[in-house]
């Protein structure tokens, strides 16, 4: 019955006219820019940063996620209409959504994808409700030592389990560190790595790195591209799903909710993870599995279901552990920090009504998503023909002025197109940015983490090993670092992923 | 015997990586490093450099003993120096003469980046963006940053 107080506590918050009216215009906006081509999610959400800092923390939270599952939404929008993925996790949607909007079907295909979303969050909100509070009791016997050996096991989780080369994302997650590392040093005071500009001495402003690496990058990368895209359906179709399709879609939703459910709560793929699983099981279990790839209804329900349950689901470690799992969780860490909300395990009883509004708003805001797309799917399908020459310009001008906004100092302005840069010698060398993001959030938790480990032990490192806790821990990442490097796995993995080239 | 480098994507990540390790380890060096009891501000930094260096050098052999072509992509020359300089000139532009000049700046310079540059539909843009971005973050956020005039 606690679980009942909890979430009423949180409707109440997340109801109020402010925090729906920021729920509404996050998934708005989100679902805007998602399926505007060009924009992923963390970009996204980098350039919309700076305008929730004068709000409150729970509100502003409320909107990052209204954001975050609205580009989500908007992603498979245009992966059904155009097939086009808005972001990694819809890559499958296109395959049969596109096929089912070829055929006249894309009416069904928005449908199905929205209510398997709808679903699949409704679930995923009860589970983080119920789950979170345990997991957070669990965090509360962590000392420094279990916290670094936990930061330690969720990096190498991550780089583990994403799609890029083991080797490369590890660098990427020191490169994260290093960077993390510029600023005063918090214990002694000594200017590290500031090459003498005094404006360095705080250190690097982080949405000025997720700007450049994300949003910069990509105009870098996309501006050379003339790339007009046009609309092959004619004709949307109705939005009303028949019998059939209820059929063969329904289990498809359930299966997909539980495998999102499950691999949510994995550092790494998470949403996108999650529906390459789903997509598996689907053409497996399917009794037309030729049907797939030419509009099976199922291919739609089952990955979107699982992509929105695992995107929501990844909320839990960073909510209830302050471990983000992936890219936009360590930008939601960074909004919280920048309220001075230290995530963790402590949030829940230090602001409960952060908590469980933010578990309450994700509910509504996937209602909202429902109600608000299928009706607006006209204006959705003009927005995708935006050509990128208008939108490159317009991003950049949201990214300055937004930037600019937070401290007043056009210096981070200037390191946005450093990392703009840099972002872009990365991805020549095909190295993934994402590590880099977590492992900057991450690194002065860590290092910190580390010397008062140290310090505990005094000077003595077996500490990590000696505590059971955190022995488990670092054996658990050890486990994953072989079982990753084995062959078998490796082979399994192209297959599951098959562009990792990017 | 002359070396042939065929996967040239890795060898220039190697490098890269080797190189900023030992520039960190190097750094780090001069900071007092301590002991694992008292770190100094240089432990951690120079455990990160050494770490990254070992990697890098471990990417730089794989890549050097790959058969594999992997050529690596045109550098896109062009783009990024369009959009350092853009971004560059606005922040000279707002710094002499406030917001309202620096957009257009950023717009009109930032859109040499794609081919097929026409001066009208430039302007056109510019100037919308300029008006849509005065609306949302002055009269409707009201972030109060200096519209014309440059920052004190």
């Amino acid at each position: 019955m606690e679980l009942l107080a909890n979430l009423q506590l949180g409707f109440e918050a997340a109801l109020s006219l402010q925090n729906l009216g920021y729920c509404f215009l996050g998934v708005l906006v989100g679902t805007a820019i998602g399926v505007l081509p060009g924009l992923g999610p963390i970009a996204t959400i980098a350039m919309l940063l700076p305008i929730t800092y004068t709000l409150e923390p729970v509100t502003a939270l409320i909107m990052l996620s209204g954001i975050y599952y609205g580009a989500q939404y908007g992603g498979s929008t245009t992966a059904i209409l155009v097939n086009l993925p808005g972001e990694s996790s819809s890559v499958v949607t296109c395959i049969d959504g596109y096929q089912m909007a070829r055929r006249g079907r894309a009416g069904a295909a928005l449908s199905v994808a929205a209510l398997g979303s709808f679903f699949a969050g409704s679930v995923a909100t009860l589970l983080i409700a119920a789950f979170s509070p345990a997991l957070a009791t669990v965090a509360y016997l962590f000392g420094p030592t279990e916290y670094f050996a936990l930061m330690l096991l969720g990096l190498v989780a991550a780089v583990a389990l994403a799609d890029a080369s083991l080797l490369k994302s590890f660098a990427m997650v020191v490169m994260g560190l290093i960077i993390g590392l510029i600023g005063i040093d918090a214990n002694s005071g000594q200017y590290r790595y500031t090459f003498g500009m005094i404006e360095l001495a705080d250190g690097i402003e982080f949405v000025a790195l997720a700007m450049g690496l994300f949003a910069v990058t990509d105009i870098i990368i996309n501006a050379a591209q003339h790339s007009d895209r046009s609309l092959v359906t004619g004709k949307l179709g109705g939005f009303f799903l028949t019998r059939a399709d209820i059929r063969d879609a329904f289990p498809a939703v359930l299966r997909g909710t539980a495998i999102g459910s499950v691999l949510g709560l994995l550092p790494g793929g998470g949403a996108m993870l999650s529906s390459f699983a789903s997509y598996t099981v689907e053409k497996r279990l399917s009794r037309h599995p030729e049907e797939f790839g030419k509009g099976a209804i199922a291919g739609v329900a089952g990955p979107e279901s699982a992509n929105n349950a695992g995107a929501q689901i990844s909320f839990i470690p960073m909510l209830t552990l302050g471990i983000p799992s992936n890219g936009v969780m360590a930008l939601m860490m960074g909004a919280m920090m920048i309220h001075n909300i230290q995530p963790g395990p402590q949030v829940l009883t230090s602001n409960p009504t952060l908590f469980w509004g933010l578990i309450a708003s994700m509910w509504i805001g996937n209602a909202l998503l429902v109600i608000l797309n299928l009706p607006l799917i006209s204006i959705w399908v003009k927005l995708v023909s935006v050509p990128y020459r208008v939108l490159f310009p317009s991003i950049l001008v949201f990214c300055v002025i937004g930037l600019f906004s937070i401290d007043g100092r056009v210096f981070d302005i200037s390191m946005m197109a450093v990392f703009g840069v840099l972002g872009y010698l990365f991805y020549r060398m095909q190295c993934p940015p994402v590590p880099l993001l977590l492992g900057f959030i991450l690194g002065p938790i860590m290092e910190q983490n580390l010397r008062t480990a140290l310090v505990l032990s005094f000077g003595d490192p077996s500490v990590f090993v000696r505590r059971p806790l955190s022995a488990t821990m670092l054996a658990a990442a050890v486990a994953l670092l072989v079982i990753v490097l084995l062959p078998a796995i490796r082979t399994r993995k192209a297959e599951v992923f098959p562009d990792n080239a990017e | 015997m002359k070396l042939a480098i065929h996967n040239r994507i890795d060898c220039e990540a190697g490098a890269f990586f080797l190189a900023i390790g030992i520039a960190v380890a190097l750094l780090a060096i001069q900071y007092r490093i301590g002991t694992a009891l008292d770190m100094g501000p240089g432990y951690f930094p120079l455990a990160l450099g050494l770490l990254l260096a070992v990697l890098g050098a471990a990417i730089l052999v794989r890549g050097l003993m790959d058969g594999e072509v992997k050529a690596t992509a045109a550098f896109h020359t062009r783009q990024v120096a369009v959009v350092t300089l853009a971004i560059l000139l606005f922040v000279l532009a707002l710094t002499l003469g406030g917001l309202l000049p620096a957009i257009p700046v950023l717009v009109l310079v930032s859109l040499l980046a794609s081919p097929g540059y026409r001066w009208k539909t430039a302007l056109i843009l510019a100037n919308s963006l300029t008006i849509a971005a005065w609306l949302i973050f002055d009269v409707v956020l009201d972030l109060r940053i200096p519209l014309t005039g440059g920052l004190g």
